[in-house]
């Protein structure tokens, strides 16, 4: 090896500025590439205010139109809703999304109970678990009646 | 024709521009860069091959060329669908009612995806009970379970695409298994963006179909036939290595699994068209909604615990099989790659594959109990 082409010695002088050069060049690179991967990372995450806006109160119909007793599935977003009438005065509202595996139940009338069509799960008329797979109750939602409509507040 | 391709040539290293294909499969080494492409390519063809690069070492590039098919309807299919809730339904429709051959090139992608995910699942068998993954082609196997992986990938993000009753509903059980893993779990919700399945989902669907998973694809492709460059086609022990043949005798046969397999997928194309269905309705389930085969086998083992089990434990254990999975070459430490070195391997892979044939039928039936 040619000796005028030599790296420098262990020791020499030039060294400890050659590593600070070296470690400062790492650290912001380093710097740079969390940096971006932070940016990517958050823009990436599908934002959830911007949907959830205007889904704060869903209007479900009519309250005089839906005799004492009986229920009503309400076609909302992805997660659509059981609206049922409890009294004279009150309604109820529960998720119409089975807890198990996310089927969409269905009311039966006759019974006066919500039913999955998938696994023969079936919940009661307050989302209790009577039969079948499903382990948790349905999600209660408030409902009030405002000028004979339901309001539901998820 | 000759005269273009020399003008062309005093102005660009054309076997250089080419020799980027010998990376994946096409060509057993390297293009001599030094010749022009003409002579590197008839150089290239009379090279030597071992005698064993035949059947069934041709998986791989059948895959590739599937893939390759695949790409080529994506891209005409991507004329007309719409990404959007309230139009794919309509544009998929369009496309194979009233465009000329929409339906053909429909089916062609349909039929394409089922036969390069079985193609890669017979690959990764015959890696298993042949020993492939043996020192040194570890590396293929871990790529070849990922490709795997993210095809079966690609199909799903596929099926949800037409917004039809069985394709939304089979996303919605696919995403409810996906979601309950522990650790993967969470990262398939970040990239696909919530749980419930609304426009931006299906957006993020379609940008990891067409985009993200077949670059992935492509990506793994290129490993995986580099290391084959490096490492070599693997031989069986009971063949004789080394042998007759050249290249170009190789290319020949697998041309002609070529036109067979697009044959193939032709006729079924043709003859056995999946069914056009319903548009989704996200208001209610249809009976016997399942996830895709390749999933049933994980459904129907998660399902099957007793209610006690919390989901997420069901998932982790589902995970932890992933993982041995691809560590296969690391956990047989057997010596040689005969049959009768590997007694235990060949039990294991017998049971593995009984008990997944039997999940397997076991998620199929759990959804037509009615």
């Amino acid at each position: 090896m040619n000796e005028s082409h030599r790296e420098p010695e262990q020791d020499g002088p030039g060294q400890g500025r050659r590593s600070a050069l070296r470690w400062l060049i790492g650290g912001f690179l380093s710097l740079w590439g969390l940096g971006a991967a932070a940016v990517a990372l958050s823009f990436l995450r599908a934002p959830t205010s911007a949907r959830r806006a205007g889904e704060g109160q869903v209007r479900c119909g009519s309250f005089s139109g839906l005799p004492v007793g009986a229920a009503r599935l309400v076609r909302h977003g992805a997660e659509p809703l059981f609206v049922l009438r409890v009294s004279d005065t009150e309604a109820l509202a529960l998720s119409a999304v089975c807890t198990h595996l996310r089927c969409v139940l269905t009311w039966d009338d006759a019974k006066k109970t919500i039913l999955c069509p998938c696994h023969a799960g079936s919940f009661d008329r307050n989302g209790n678990v009577l039969s079948g797979p499903p382990t948790r109750a349905l999600r209660q939602f408030a409902a009030e009646v405002r000028a004979d409509e339901i309001l539901v507040h998820l | 024709m000759r005269s273009v391709i020399g003008w062309l040539e005093q102005r660009f290293n054309l076997t250089e521009m080419f020799s980027f294909l010998t990376n994946f499969g096409l060509f057993p080494a390297d293009l001599d860069t030094r010749l022009p492409l003409r002579d590197a390519i008839r150089e290239s063809l009379e090279r030597p091959m071992p005698s064993y690069a035949r059947w069934p070492r041709v998986l791989g590039i059948l895959a590739l060329l599937l893939f390759a098919f695949l790409g080529i309807t994506g891209v005409m299919l991507a004329f007309y669908y719409q990404p959007t809730p309230s139009q794919a339904y309509e544009s998929v429709t369009i496309l194979v009612r009233d465009v000329t051959f929409g339906w053909f090139v429909h089916q062609v992608h349909r039929w394409g995806a089922q036969l390069l995910l079985l193609i890669l699942l017979a690959r990764l068998w015959r890696f298993y009970f042949q020993g492939v993954y043996k020192a040194p082609r570890e590396a293929l196997w871990v790529v070849a379970v990922l490709m795997f992986l993210v095809a079966a990938q690609s199909d799903l993000t596929g099926r949800l695409l037409g917004w039809s009753a069985g394709g939304y509903w089979t996303s919605v059980r696919a995403m409810e298994l996906l979601y309950a893993l522990p650790l993967l779990g969470p990262v398939f919700a970040f990239l696909v963006g919530g749980s419930s399945i609304d426009s931006l989902v299906l957006l993020r669907f379609y940008f990891l179909h067409v985009v993200v998973l077949p670059g992935l694809l492509i990506g793994l492709f290129f490993i995986n036939f580099s290391g084959v460059r490096r490492v070599g086609l693997s031989a069986d022990p009971r063949e004789r290595r080394g042998g007759s043949g050249v290249y170009q005798r190789y290319l020949f046969n697998l041309l002609i699994l070529a036109v067979l397999i697009l044959g193939g997928l032709v006729t079924l194309a043709t003859l056995a068209p999946n069914p056009f269905e319903k548009p989704a309705d996200p208001y209610s389930t249809p009976p016997g909604a399942r996830p895709p085969w390749y999933l049933l086998a994980s459904y129907g083992f998660m399902e099957s615990f007793p209610a006690f089990v919390p989901r997420s434990a069901r998932g982790f254990i589902v995970e932890l099989i992933l993982a041995a999975c691809l560590l296969v070459p690391w956990i047989d430490r057997s010596a040689g790659r005969a049959l009768r070195e590997r007694r235990v391997a060949i039990a294991a892979g017998i049971v593995v594959l009984l008990a997944w044939a039997f999940f397997t039928w076991q998620g199929y039936r759990m959804e037509s109990l009615r």
